[in-house]
């Protein structure tokens, strides 16, 4: 059986010894033709550019790694930190207006790698297009998830369409090679995990926001990205999309692992490039491979949860998480999340109990570069004061289709979304908390939900500034997890004040 | 035949990423095409002008990539003071640059105008890096009742790495009898549009204008 045998084989080459050919490659990996695809047609096609600082920010992206990849296929890997860098460093901070032609900036790259550039553009091309439909004016938030469905049926549609389902990146980032690249260029590697910081994290900044409300949040979201994540050389892992963007994973769990699985075969990309004892027809051979290892078609008719643990059809995730594959270390339980250090995604990030299952999803808290789910509207008030710098809080409201979108300044001042905006809060039993804990889009809507629940009939309603100035501190149900860091880093975690 | 009715002629009809200021194609703003189609799904719209001396025309094309590597096109040419010139074509990639390998594609047209026999076209193409980031694309024609003819097209993107929206394009040749030299330049407008223009050279002087967008 094919199946059978390119698993066996590519198990028992991990590690020590280079990844072997699998009998059953697609045949179009070896196609001499262009084969190049146009997206899908649409009158939302190309919306990314109502937010200019976003667009600039996203089309810069394609020009960093483009530089890098031809710069290491020309000779040029030895400067890569330093002349590259301050040419793509460059870039970044006077972005270009317009897409960026890739194929033009690292023209042998696609002479030496074109059928990875199939694959990348063609995830690339998903990647843009569900940032243009959430960012359409004029459409429900309904339509805008039917319509990013059918993006991901489309994009599934061709042979060059990259897994939805959950892998295993210690698996995956695992193989002689792996690392190498991040090792021996930091700064560049540090670039291209900022990117995947910024391509990630924007989805929940989208998601459901009214298109009015998203601008906003880039404000503080653009600075993060332009003066922090691009520069990290401390990140343990790359960033991953159910990490950066929760909701948006928990609703589109096929899309979230495609990216991260996209990102960890640029990861393995970079390290295979870097290795100066391969031949150039070897490095061909091994790109091969680690494409067909994320490839949809590697893994058809496998299912989230399937399991062969720590290999390639290794699809289980961590509780909660079916956009997200195992990461090292982690169980179903608990897993390490950069700046946090190691979290139960499953529990609220703030006080440690579990978060619904159904109904209303709480809140999540984006600060420092990290975005966490939490229960309640005070428990995520009180982690993002936890927090130095700026937050972004998007909560649920009474109203499904009205999310409440809370900026702080440095100060812990928040500005919302909705201006009539107020709050239920009559602190009690955090099991209970979300319950408690509420916001609404109206006085009316408030009105409704004590005459409701008795047992708040005599509470006040906050307004936004009243109920920012409260902090009921950690709660006592606070569990950290104490455990060490699987990368062999310092544990990080989160703490301080404003 | 003269120039200007045959740069007037092959003004029409569309290929490769045309949305792409990288990507060129027959009378945008040159002769010369290289060797891709456009994307497969791609509908794309070409208009522009060409003058020489007081001869003002109009060239429109709206092509289809149907197929992977594949597309077809119709066209016109309204040029004043001779008849209108309608075209269907055919354009296929059948290789893309590997290593050192060029990319490989063909076109094949009918034109004509209305109660005249048709008249048909072969255009084989190569396309091929020069150094790192520039490009010469050789195309051989071949059309009926004509001498067969070629041209050599040359690109260039401009402005890198601070810019990557405008290459430069140039071309010589030998067609209908006639050297042909020209200039131009294609620029990005927005994520679907490039604007175009050229200056050729055979037996008298032409100014190319040209719009193309991918929708």
């Amino acid at each position: 059986m094919p199946f059978a045998i390119a698993f066996a084989l590519i198990t028992l080459t991990q590690s020590s010894q280079l990844p072997v050919m699998p009998p059953n490659m697609p045949s179009w990996l070896n196609n001499s033709t262009a084969d190049t695809l146009f997206y899908k047609p649409a009158s939302y096609n190309w919306d990314i550019n109502r937010m200019p600082a976003f667009a600039k920010d996203m089309y810069a992206t394609g020009v960093g790694h483009a530089m890098a990849y031809e710069a290491m296929v020309t000779g040029g890997a030895p400067e890569l930190e330093t002349k590259t860098f301050n040419i793509i460093d460059w870039v970044l901070k006077h972005q270009p207006t317009k897409p960026v032609d890739e194929g033009a900036i690292s023209p042998t790259f696609m002479r030496k790698y074109g059928s990875l550039e199939k694959v990348f553009d063609w995830a690339h091309l998903l990647h843009f297009q569900v940032i243009d439909v959430f960012m359409h004016p004029g459409w429900t938030d309904s339509q805008k998830e039917a319509e990013v469905d059918r993006l991901w049926k489309n994009y599934s549609s061709q042979p060059y369409a990259i897994s939805g389902l959950p892998m295993n990146m210690e698996f995956l980032d695992g193989f002689s090679y792996s690392g190498k690249f991040r090792k021996e260029n930091p700064k560049v590697n540090g670039l291209f995990w900022g990117y995947h910081w910024l391509q990630t994290v924007n989805h929940d900044m989208l998601y459901r926001v009214p298109v009015q409300d998203q601008v906003a949040q880039y404000a503080l979201i653009g600075n993060r990205y332009r003066e922090t994540e691009l520069y990290r050389i401390d990140r343990d892992f790359m960033p991953m999309t159910a990490e950066m963007s929760p909701r948006f994973a928990k609703r589109f769990p096929q899309i979230a692992a495609s990216f991260d699985n996209l990102h960890m075969l640029h990861d393995n990309v970079n390290d295979i490039l870097a290795q100066s004892n391969l031949s150039e027809s070897q490095k061909q051979d091994q790109v091969k491979i680690a494409i067909y290892r994320v490839l949809d078609s590697t893994h058809k008719d496998e299912d989230p949860g399937d399991a062969v643990p720590k290999s390639l059809h290794d699809h289980r995730h961590p509780f909660g998480i079916p956009g997200m594959g195992m990461m090292k270390g982690s169980d179903e339980d608990s897993m390490f999340m950069a700046g946090m250090g190691w979290m139960d995604m499953s529990k609220c990030s703030h006080c440690s109990i579990s978060l619904p299952d159904s109904g209303p999803w709480g809140a999540t808290v984006s600060a420092e570069g990290w975005t966490m789910s939490v229960r309640c509207l005070m428990c995520a008030r009180d982690m993002s004061a936890e927090t130095p710098g700026r937050a972004i809080i998007r909560a649920s409201t009474e109203d499904p289709n009205r999310l409440l979108v809370l900026i702080s300044d440095e100060e812990g001042n928040w500005t919302s979304n909705i201006k009539e905006v107020v709050f239920l809060e009559n602190y009690g039993d955090h099991p209970e908390c979300n319950d408690w804990s509420r916001a609404f889009t109206s006085r009316a809507a408030f009105d409704k939900y004590t005459k409701a629940n008795p047992e708040f009939k005599d509470v006040k309603p906050l307004n936004l500034t009243d109920w920012g100035k409260l902090n009921h501190g950690k709660p006592v149900t606070y569990r950290k997890i104490d455990k060490p860091n699987p990368y062999g880093m310092k544990m990080e975690g989160h703490g301080g004040g404003k | 035949m003269k120039l200007l009715p045959t740069l007037c002629l092959l003004a029409i009809a569309s290929k490769s990423l045309a949305s792409d200021h990288n990507n060129f194609e027959r009378g945008r703003p040159l002769l010369f095409d290289d060797a891709y189609s456009i994307a497969y799904g791609e509908r794309e719209f070409q208009t522009g002008f060409s003058l020489t001396g007081n001869h003002l025309g109009l060239n429109s094309s709206l092509g289809y990539g149907f197929a992977k590597n594949q597309e077809i096109s119709i066209g016109f040419d309204a040029n004043r003071g001779s008849n209108t010139i309608g075209e269907v074509s055919f354009f296929q990639n059948l290789a893309r640059e590997i290593n050192d390998s060029p990319a490989f594609g063909f076109r094949v047209t009918a034109n004509g105008t209305g109660g005249q026999r048709p008249i048909g076209s072969l255009r084989l193409i190569a396309t091929k890096a020069l150094h790192q980031y520039d490009k010469i694309h050789l195309n051989l024609d071949f059309e009926s009742r004509q001498e067969p003819g070629f041209l050599v097209g040359y690109s260039a993107p401009i402005g890198y790495p601070k810019s990557f929206d405008q290459t430069f394009v140039a071309e010589v040749g030998y067609r209908q009898k006639q050297a042909i030299v020209g200039i131009g330049m294609r620029r990005q407008i927005d994520p679907r549009s490039v604007l175009d223009f050229g200056i050729e050279s055979g037996k008298t002087l032409q100014l190319t204008f040209g719009y193309t967008i991918a929708f």
